[in-house]
């Protein structure tokens, strides 16, 4: 990540250059849906969290302080707002595919589908604060740190909740006979 | 009972945030305690397992749809009138845009051409588009029965190509966003049409070249001009595009121009 790129075409955001905003959001638009998607699931959800994300990063552009990370701060207001979704809609921990009717799967190759579908079902099976850790961490390929800024958490607290899911996750997986 | 301590050095060297100091008391510690080695290998199993599950694409026109909800650009729809941006005499008469607009035009433009002889002087043809109705109450006539709009949606240029007719002229409108410096070249067959003008919508910077049958834009970021042809003949013809940008072919399209009746 571009770190001085990104503050420049905040900058030039700031200035009134739509442009790069445009720039922005080609460059992040990939990782911010897949952790709406690892999030949520469903990919209409993912869709909206993401639009959504971006929308609300375009209005608190003036707010957002450059000696944070700005994906940090995007990947803040994503996994928020896949949280707020997920409350919102009073989702159940115990998630099972067949009992969801109409969900849309992304594309994926038929090795992936196996897998992903086992994985994204274990993810599901734990708390949206666990499920937001193991995302940035395997998905977003976050430092502790970066979680810390983007959760607004200490990350001693990243930690401890880091291994706690996994350790979820893992008897979920181990259950389906992935590991 | 695995100690804390434990559990943050296995993490820290799982997730590469360890230290050299940390690995040797990592790796004391799981000499001591064949548990904590058992531990170490159950949470790396998880981690290999997730370094497997590859990053989902997403889905085709998302990008578009989040610039245009958060960028609003004034792109024109085809239901909806042609912004005053765009300024054309009502007949495209171009020495009268050439005197109108060159001036300007020629600021901004760089004007060339290449190949075997054709039409090598093109800067009376270049000028800046004023409305297209004029003083005209009618339509836009779209290109075919559905009309014609491609849109382009990659990371590295995004945005919408418009073809229809006014005029008897066939005007592709561009109206593209790019990353990177990206040429566009369009080639068509100079038999069944003619190349009759470009116009650059308001501070656009553009370079043309042309050559016989083949005509070569280029822009540092934003391509939002038009390029005007006139048919020769009532035979359809296609104009294909090319879009390049460091020698590489990024995308291409067809544009079909239908026979007229």
């Amino acid at each position: 990540m571009h770190i001085d790129t990104d503050i420049e075409l905040v900058r030039q955001c700031r200035n009134g250059d739509g442009h790069a905003f445009e720039l922005l959001i080609g460059k992040y638009e990939k990782p911010i849906y897949n952790a709406a998607f690892r999030m949520l699931r469903d990919t209409s959800d993912a869709e909206d969290a993401t639009q959504t994300a971006f929308m609300k990063a375009f209005e608190k552009l003036d707010s957002y302080k450059p000696e944070y990370r700005f994906y940090s701060w995007l990947y803040r207001i994503v996994i928020n707002e896949s949280i707020n979704l997920l409350n919102g809609r009073h989702q159940s921990t115990e998630l099972d595919e067949e009992r969801i009717p109409d969900r849309h799967t992304p594309e994926i190759s038929a090795g992936q589908s196996q897998l992903n579908t086992t994985m994204q079902a274990a993810l599901m099976a734990i708390s949206p604060d666990y499920r937001a850790v193991i995302v940035m961490k395997h998905f977003l390929e976050c430092s502790y740190l970066e979680i810390s800024e983007a959760l607004d958490i200490p990350e001693k607290t990243v930690k401890s909740r880091l291994f706690t899911a996994r350790r979820l996750l893992r008897d979920r997986l181990a259950d389906s006979g992935l590991l | 009972m695995t100690d804390s301590r434990s559990i943050e050095l296995i993490q820290a060297r799982l997730d590469g945030e360890i230290s050299a100091a940390e690995r040797q008391e990592l790796e004391s510690r799981l000499q001591a305690d064949p548990e904590l080695a058992g531990l170490e290998q159950k949470l790396a199993a998880l981690t290999d397992v997730l370094a497997r599950v590859e990053a989902v694409e997403p889905p085709a026109g998302l990008r578009r749809r989040i610039i245009s909800a958060v960028v609003p650009s004034p792109r024109r729809s085809n239901a909806t009138p042609v912004p005053p941006r765009w300024r054309l005499p009502q007949v495209f008469g171009y020495g009268m845009a050439a005197a109108f607009g060159a001036a300007v035009a020629a600021i901004a433009l760089q004007v060339g051409s290449f190949g075997e002889p054709g039409r090598t002087d093109v800067s009376a043809l270049i000028g800046t588009m004023s409305s297209y109705r004029g003083s005209q109450a009618g339509q836009q006539t779209s290109v075919g029965e559905s009309g014609q709009r491609i849109v382009l949606d990659s990371a590295a240029l995004s945005g919408s190509i418009d073809t229809y007719s006014r005029g008897g002229a066939v005007i592709l409108e561009f109206d593209l966003a790019a990353i990177q410096p990206v040429e566009i070249m369009a080639d068509y067959s100079p038999s069944r049409l003619s190349f009759s003008g470009f116009a650059r919508s308001g501070d656009a910077v553009a370079s043309l070249n042309t050559g016989p049958g083949q005509l070569r834009m280029s822009a540092q970021k934003d391509h939002r001009y038009a390029l005007l042809f006139n048919p020769d003949g009532q035979a359809g013809s296609i104009i294909e595009l090319r879009f390049v940008a460091d020698g590489r072919l990024l995308d291409k399209q067809s544009v079909e121009i239908p026979a007229t009746d």
